[in-house]
């Protein structure tokens, strides 16, 4: 019997080589290793939300620079010089800011 | 003729250290018991993996007092023990319906030395070797599976088995004459 057991065995063998498939790879998860990814993740999230916020300030500074020169060139356009004619009159806005004025409007 | 046994040897525990190393050495034989038990390559795939799968999860637990090689079969064997019974009349339709043709299994002869008539005769050899053994009890097939293609010793077969080791030898005897009867048939 031995010849037909040893035939057999190598037939399986050989059958069952060519019918296997590769083999998945088992990951070992460790402790130390899930801590690893768990400090990864933390950085990852500072990361990311540490720019976030860089991102947000730099907008607010971008946007407040474009609302200054918004207000400059607004500025530029409304203020004109006064003709000659009106000299007077400018010369008279000017100074009430700091006289009396009364409740009418009307210098005291 | 006196039979030699042999103890199985000692698990060294770090051995399971580097499961993949593991997976990989063992993972052919526990593949190759399951596809020459069950006939059929995808549900051998699957219960191996499952196998690996189990032995990974347990593998804290081990103590050691058994080779990994055993171990793993034990586990095997347990699987198989399980998938038959949960499906015993789909397994024997699936295997009348696509199971291995034993001429098939003769075009993987391993020896191809010899003349024509010789390799047509070693055909005729395997085919009537595994039809015998598809036809034998599940027990004496699973012995018979581990001893005669895994090489495995009677300790190891009975640990892997859960079996005593007379009980083993008897499954043995019984199949062995089985195959005989059949092989010797053909001559």
């Amino acid at each position: 019997m031995e010849a037909p057991l040893a035939a057999f065995r190598g037939t399986v063998r050989d059958w069952s080589a060519q019918q296997m498939r590769p083999a998945a790879r088992v990951r070992q998860a460790t402790f130390f290793s899930g801590w690893l990814r768990v400090a990864f993740a933390a950085g990852a999230l500072a990361l990311v939300a540490g720019f976030g916020i860089d991102w947000h300030f730099r907008q607010v500074e971008a946007a407040a620079r474009a609302d200054q020169a918004l207000l400059e060139s607004v500025d530029a356009e409304i203020a004109r010089p006064v003709p000659a004619s009106l000299a007077p009159l400018a010369n008279l806005m000017s100074s009430s800011d700091s006289t009396n004025i009364n409740s009418e409007g009307l210098a005291r | 003729m006196e039979t030699v046994l042999t103890a199985p040897r000692v698990l060294d525990t770090s051995e399971l250290a580097d499961f993949d190393s593991v997976a990989r050495a063992h993972r052919p034989a526990i593949f190759r018991f399951l596809l020459a038990s069950l006939r059929d390559p995808d549900a051998a795939e699957n219960l191996t993996q499952e196998c690996l799968w189990k032995a990974y999860r347990a593998r804290a637990s081990f103590r050691g007092e058994a080779s990994v090689k055993t171990w793993l079969m034990q586990i095997a064997v347990n699987l198989l023990r399980n998938h038959v019974m949960n499906a015993r009349l789909r397994f024997w339709q699936r295997t009348a319906r696509s199971g291995v043709d034993a001429t098939i299994a003769g075009d993987w002869l391993a020896d191809e030395r010899g003349s024509p008539e010789s390799m047509a005769a070693n055909r005729q050899m395997v085919a009537a070797v595994w039809n015998a053994a598809e036809k034998l009890p599940e027990r004496q097939r699973t012995v018979f599976l581990l001893r005669f293609v895994e090489e495995m010793e009677i300790l190891e077969i009975a640990a892997a088995t859960g079996m005593k080791e007379g009980t083993v030898k008897s499954h043995l005897f019984r199949a062995l004459e089985t195959v005989r009867s059949r092989v010797e048939g053909i001559r």
